[in-house]
């Protein structure tokens, strides 16, 4: 947390240094992220790009004492991500679909269920599992109590659960 | 303990969490929890493994500091490319400011004490819009609004006060409440949201906040200011002719003769959906009235003219009066029943509360009320 503020406080005062400390850090986990909300390799760099771009140019939002940098980021990364969409549904497009060839690299069974669960599921699931983030964290992300965080992270890997058990264990194997 | 009532407490082992003394002796011992927590395991094993085979090392490299500068050099190249004379646009500035000043003053004496603040929500899952209105001042009375609405597969109850205000930006403390039991009549309101914790959002106009609704989804919060409070503070919009279909009765005041019956001002019910929408009012020692848009047994019929609705029972004349007109149909029917009690078709109600609802007739004939 005292690195965090020190990070922010310097980042507030635009040094660009330290800046660019914290998007090497974060910005390659952030865009994974994004990709699997987004559906979309390409929207989710053009996102998570805007979502740094923003921070550097009016860097507020952020407070130490109510979480860590990383859970503003991926919340601020998220509240892109529901924006991005919005526009999407504004535009009456159809649902983005990644190139055969991209999806053939990581096709999996839990792969293929997690993309067909809820956003926010796939938000919880992945920031926690893959991500690591904490109850807290999650908490602050996704701008709920932490006593809820449970209760979904739990409704989300059900979900998970009974695609996997449905499965043929020869798949299982190929996941 | 059961294998359902573990269940969740399988998820939260995987996350770490401590658990109860009686769960994880039950996961100890049942095969079917052990199962759970191994597919809870192998799953999240395998979203990693996804995630190692996802994550690539190049990453583009941000501009930071030419981003900073670029914001920079327009001031500068604004200064030497300027095109008229440096005191023409010294005044020019000088008579933005002032007009903008003038503004900000009209704002601030129309506002009397802060502008007022419209607030939209819109309501998952179908996108429905509500509003209401809140003062941005201490005035208790007028600055926090509290929303409740059924017609979902449950109740929403939404509490929204303001807290501070830094220019445009407004501070709001905000409680919601979803359930998907109907919550009976006798329970107010803000009795509902006393155990939720509030949660601070920063609104300004133009942009948006989320507020998430454990049970129902995202509410998106929009706002947008005015110099004044609206005559209905939760539809600042409405106009003065009613809409089809619309029976809406705004601080109503009923009249037998020359005595007044009851004074229900600063209320208003409204049913904008159905042909046969009926007004009842029920008050404490005087019973209910029903005052429907269509004839129904037992009814007698009154005469509706603007705002006010003029009908005779019981030998005595009758006038409600309200502050805006009601409906387009120059016809109600109205019934009146004396010994009639709230508490035996409502559950929770209270005989001794004044109230009043506009409500499809056939449901408010039902024996059991449901809000």
């Amino acid at each position: 947390m005292a690195d965090d503020r020190e990070l922010w406080e310097r980042i507030c005062r635009g040094d660009a240094r330290a800046f660019d400390a914290l998007y090497r850090t974060h910005a390659p986990k952030l865009v994974v992220f994004l990709r699997k909300v987004l559906g979309s390799r390409q929207a989710a760099e053009d996102v998570m790009q805007e979502t740094f771009t923003q921070i550097w140019r009016h860097p507020n939002g952020f407070e130490p004492e109510r979480g860590t940098l990383r859970a503003y980021l991926f919340g601020a990364g998220r509240n892109r991500a529901a924006e991005w969409w919005r526009k999407q549904d504004a535009r009456s497009t159809a649902v983005w679909n990644e190139p055969a060839e991209c999806k053939a690299e990581t096709a999996s069974l839990v792969g293929d269920a997690f993309a067909r669960l809820p956003e926010e599921q796939r938000t919880l699931i992945w920031l926690r599992e893959v991500e690591g983030q904490s109850y807290a964290e999650l908490a602050e992300i996704l701008e709920i109590p932490v006593g809820t965080v449970r209760s979904r992270l739990f409704a989300a890997r059900e979900e998970l659960r009974r695609v996997w058990q449905a499965a043929p264990e020869e798949k299982k194997g190929d996941a | 303990m059961k294998c359902e009532e573990a269940a969740e407490l399988v998820s939260a082992l995987c996350d770490g969490e401590t658990i109860t003394r009686e769960a994880a002796k039950h996961i100890g011992e049942c095969e079917a929890c052990r199962a759970r927590l191994n597919a809870y395991s192998a799953v999240g094993a395998e979203l990693r493994r996804l995630a190692s085979l996802e994550e690539r090392g190049e990453l583009k490299a941000g501009s930071w500091e030419k981003e900073q500068r670029v914001r920079l050099n327009w001031w500068q190249k604004g200064r030497t490319t300027m095109r008229i004379p440096r005191f023409a646009f010294a005044l020019m500035l000088g008579m933005i400011l002032l007009l903008s000043g003038g503004l900000v003053l009209v704002r601030a004496r129309t506002g009397m004490g802060g502008p007022v603040l419209v607030l939209t929500y819109k309501i998952p899952p179908d996108g429905r819009a509500a509003r209401c209105t809140i003062t941005t001042d201490a005035n208790p009375r007028t600055n926090h609004c509290n929303y409740s609405t059924g017609g979902l597969s449950g109740v929403l109850t939404v509490n929204i006060r303001f807290v501070s205000k830094e220019g445009e930006r407004t501070e709001l403390g905000v409680k919601t409440r979803y359930e998907t039991q109907a919550r009976s009549l006798g329970v107010s309101n803000t009795d509902s949201l006393k155990e939720v914790p509030e949660e601070m959002v920063w609104l300004e106009p133009g942009s948006k906040q989320e507020i998430s609704v454990p049970g129902l989804g995202e509410v998106e919060l929009t706002g947008e200011y005015l110099d004044h409070v609206p005559a209905l503070r939760f539809r600042p919009e409405e106009p003065l002719d009613p809409r089809k279909n619309e029976f809406r009765i705004v601080s109503p005041v009923l009249i037998r003769g020359k005595e007044v019956v009851f004074n229900l001002g600063g209320s208003d019910s409204t049913d904008s959906g159905d042909p046969d929408a009926t007004l009842m009012i029920y008050f404490p020692g005087e019973g209910r009235y029903l005052i429907s848009t269509v004839p129904f047994d037992g009814a007698v019929e009154g005469n509706v003219e603007l705002g006010q609705i003029k009908f005779s029972l019981e030998g005595q004349g009758y006038a409600l009066l309200t502050a805006m007109p009601t409906t387009r149909s120059e016809h109600v029917w109205v019934t009146h029943e004396p010994r009639y009690k709230l508490s035996e078709h409502m559950e929770g109600a209270s005989d001794g509360r004044a109230m009043f609802m506009v409500r499809r007739l056939s449901r408010l004939l039902e024996d059991q009320i449901h809000h």
